[in-house]
């Protein structure tokens, strides 16, 4: 029944004979008009924006902007490297070769420096400062004066090199002659010191007894303490002429001679003649022995002395 | 980007090779599809669907407005016009093509309405056009092109909207459910407005043409 149907609304025949006859179109110029406002209305109704296809449309609509863009690039690039090359390399040259720098270490310092251009125009204004010949533009002001770049950076070159070379044998002088200073001051210190060691120090065994003014007196604070003594063996301090072995809490000790009595006395030699002669000065005799060759051997005994005598007034 | 470098020196135009292999691809999308990537932005999908119905749909609005040629190009410029505009508003609860349809079938009632007055068709001619043709013995093609003529004479004679339906099923390729959808009425309707005009053209067109 619905293929009856079907083939009673399809009649083959009619239907040829109508598409036969169907070929009107649309005119060009309206189909023209359709599309246009359609792909207007495109572009309103893009939610995305297609990085991919907007360069390539870019890229193909203008392949003279695309190269232009190139070579305005590369031109700029080469101008760069031209103009910036004679600022960079000028200051650490100079620095490196008066630092006495290898050419290795030179080439990375220098690297560093093009990183920092401020360094770079620091140190053309500190060399400029420095000298009397006339001063070197910085290198903000090279950079403003872009008519001869060339000339006057080499000119700079030989100059800051000339003068560069000139203070640091200046500088070397200064610090030889700064030395020399030094050693002297160092030198005089070290006399005055082993002057002042002579002085305090004991005498040796066979150095003759030095002459002492009688109003020469020593205090007890300074004497008892004396480190010389104190560090003397018993049999030196016997043959000491500035230092007495003396029977304390019955310890021997060796001490720092106190007047002028004791000054000069050398006990070992027990001799009442070096004693006597002293004014107000008495010998005092001891059984203790001390032979030159052999060990001390007062032991407990008290040691000869030579004693100042208190005088009534 | 190799691509890119062999078609630049091969000299082949990136925009257009790009349009290209992706008209390739949107190709096989159905009409719903193209709209909805149209909406997207995608001007493409546009050109597709102009492409698949630009044609029927100009025929059945000339045939509407018995060939009268401006009127026919206005109407397809609002239709088309009207398609770019409210894309957004085409939902795919129905085919793209009833809705073009439905669209085009309200214009054409639009001009007819303001042009009422030059609507009445002028059938006097035709019949002396038919009594011509039937007199005539001419060859096969020369007799095709007058069968052709007469049918295009005979469709314009039916009521308006026997005619609608006959052309909409004839021009696109609707089912009879669809064609009530478009024309607004039901399937009985659309089968008896079929019938008539049908049985019409049988009668009107000569033996020799069918």
């Amino acid at each position: 029944m619905s293929q009856h149907h079907n083939d009673e609304f399809d009649d083959k025949r009619l239907s040829d004979l109508y598409k036969q006859g169907a070929t009107e179109k649309p005119s060009g110029h309206i189909s023209h008009g359709i599309l246009s406002a359609a792909k207007k209305q495109a572009k309103l109704n893009k939610t995305g924006w297609n990085l991919v296809e907007y360069l390539i449309g870019l890229i193909s609509s203008s392949r003279s902007l695309a190269f232009a863009a190139v070579m305005v690039i590369g031109i700029s690039i080469i101008l760069q490297i031209q103009f910036d090359q004679p600022e960079q390399i000028v200051p650490q040259g100079i620095s490196d070769i008066s630092n006495g720098l290898p050419v290795t270490k030179m080439k990375s310092h220098s690297e560093e420096n093009i990183a920092d251009p401020e360094a770079v125009s620091r140190s053309l204004d500190s060399v400029s400062d420095n000298e009397t010949t006339p001063s070197k533009p910085s290198l903000s002001k090279q950079r403003a004066k872009s008519s001869q770049p060339a000339k006057p950076a080499k000119k700079t070159y030989e100059q800051t090199l000339n003068e560069l070379n000139r203070k640091k044998s200046e500088e070397a002088k200064q610090r030889m002659v700064e030395r020399e200073r030094l050693m002297q001051k160092r030198s005089q210190q070290k006399k005055e010191r082993q002057q002042k060691q002579m002085m305090q120090a004991p005498e040796s065994v066979f150095s003759p007894a030095p002459v002492i003014s009688p109003l020469f007196e020593i205090t007890p604070s300074q004497s008892t303490t004396t480190p010389a003594c104190e560090n003397l063996t018993n049999k030196a301090c016997l043959s000491s002429a500035n230092c007495l072995l003396v029977l304390q809490d019955d310890e021997l000790i060796c001490r720092m001679t106190r007047n002028h009595c004791e000054k000069g006395f050398v006990q070992i030699d027990m001799q009442e003649k070096q004693c006597k002669p002293k004014d107000n000065c008495k010998f005092m005799k001891s059984d203790c022995v001390c032979d030159t060759n052999e060990t001390c051997t007062c032991s407990n005994n008290t040691p000869p002395s030579c004693e100042l005598i208190e005088v009534a007034e | 980007m190799l691509i890119y470098l062999y078609l630049i020196s091969q000299g082949t135009d990136i925009q257009t090779f790009m349009l290209n292999t992706k008209k390739e691809n949107i190709t096989q999308f159905n009409d719903e599809s193209l709209i909805a990537e149209y909406c997207n932005g995608q001007h493409i999908a546009f050109e597709i669907l102009y492409q698949r119905h630009s044609d029927p749909l100009y025929r059945f609005i000339l045939k509407q407005c018995n060939h009268r040629t401006s009127q026919t190009e206005e109407i397809f410029q609002d239709v088309w016009m009207n398609v770019i505009k409210n894309c957004q508003q085409f939902r795919a609860e129905s085919k793209f093509s009833t809705y073009l349809y439905q669209i085009t079938r309200n214009k054409i009632i639009d001009h007819a309405r303001k042009a009422i007055s030059h609507h009445e068709a002028d059938h006097s001619n035709d019949s002396e056009f038919l009594e011509a043709a039937n007199n005539h013995q001419p060859d096969y093609k020369v007799q095709l092109e007058i069968c052709i003529e007469l049918l295009q004479q005979c469709i314009q004679r039916l009521p308006d909207d026997q005619r609608e339906a006959f052309v909409l099923k004839q021009e696109s390729e609707h089912t009879l459910s669809e064609l009530a959808q478009i024309t607004q009425t039901t399937l009985e309707t659309v089968k008896s407005r079929l019938r008539y005009a049908m049985k019409k053209l049988r009668e009107w067109l000569p033996g020799e043409c069918l």
